[in-house]
């Protein structure tokens, strides 16, 4: 399973998106291609804002598997972890909140390790997925 | 992303969530600058047929609902995969928030 460590920074965040992460995204069906890119843009976030705490210093890992059914990608933060997560709607000018509950919008079904810094996704390869996952 | 002046800004490129991604930034130190300018102001923000925003997107429409001198956001250009995220993230409820879905021309200030 490859595995990338970047630096906490949202220009970091890009390139390896573009660098790595695009490049495999594309090789799903075309129309799961900008939620799936939208997903893995929210679990990096997730893990520099509310893992690493917006500490540039800080590294995320990032580990994905394709494979002929899914697409696998697990992001760990050097953060201390979080007991119980559950996404809710925060307050309208609340600038933080939105990530894991768009995950959830989308059909996504995080898993989070013991220690609650690593969170993993399946992107199942689905040709009739529409937007938040609801079926076409 | 192009800022025509610390009012206007429109999404030119961006066209996939990586590219929008990137341009949040530039948007984020654009709201900041609104608010040194210490003077009121209307932000426009034309999607320009952008389909998907990352929330950090949204955490920056949040700050910039919290700036005392951002008195109104129009989005214009709205696809209608984005006004849902408007709706479901409660922004079509805020009193400062004006949704357009197509082009809407605003008279802007140009305070440069």
């Amino acid at each position: 399973m490859p595995t990338v460590s970047i630096y906490s920074d949202t220009v970091s965040v890009g390139t390896f998106m573009r660098n790595y992460l695009l490049p495999i995204i594309a090789e799903l069906p075309g129309k799961q291609q900008p939620e799936a890119e939208i997903a893995v843009i929210e679990m990096l976030e997730n893990a520099r804002v509310h893992g690493n705490e917006e500490l540039p210093e800080k590294e995320i890992t990032i580990s994905w598997e394709l494979s002929s059914e899914a697409l696998v990608i697990s992001v760990k933060d050097e953060g201390k972890g979080f007991d119980k997560i559950i996404p809710k709607l925060p307050p309208v000018t609340e600038m933080r909140g939105r990530g894991l509950l768009t995950l959830q919008d989308m059909g996504y079904d995080p898993v989070f390790n013991k220690a609650g810094n690593q969170i993993t996704i399946t992107i199942p390869r689905r040709s009739d997925y529409g937007r938040y996952g609801r079926m076409k | 992303m192009r800022i025509i002046n610390k009012t206007f800004v429109i999404f030119e490129g961006e066209k996939t969530p990586t590219e929008f991604y990137e341009a949040n930034a530039k948007l984020q130190d654009a709201i900041q600058k609104l608010s040194d300018a210490n003077r009121k102001t209307t932000l426009v923000i034309d999607f320009n047929g952008i389909t998907m925003a990352p929330s950090s997107f949204w955490g920056t429409m949040a700050s910039a609902l919290r700036s005392p001198f951002i008195e109104s956001i129009e989005l214009v250009s709205v696809q209608s995969s984005i006004k849902l995220s408007i709706e479901r993230f409660g922004f079509c409820t805020h009193d400062k928030v004006k949704v357009f879905p197509m082009f809407h021309t605003t008279e802007v200030e140009v305070i440069d």
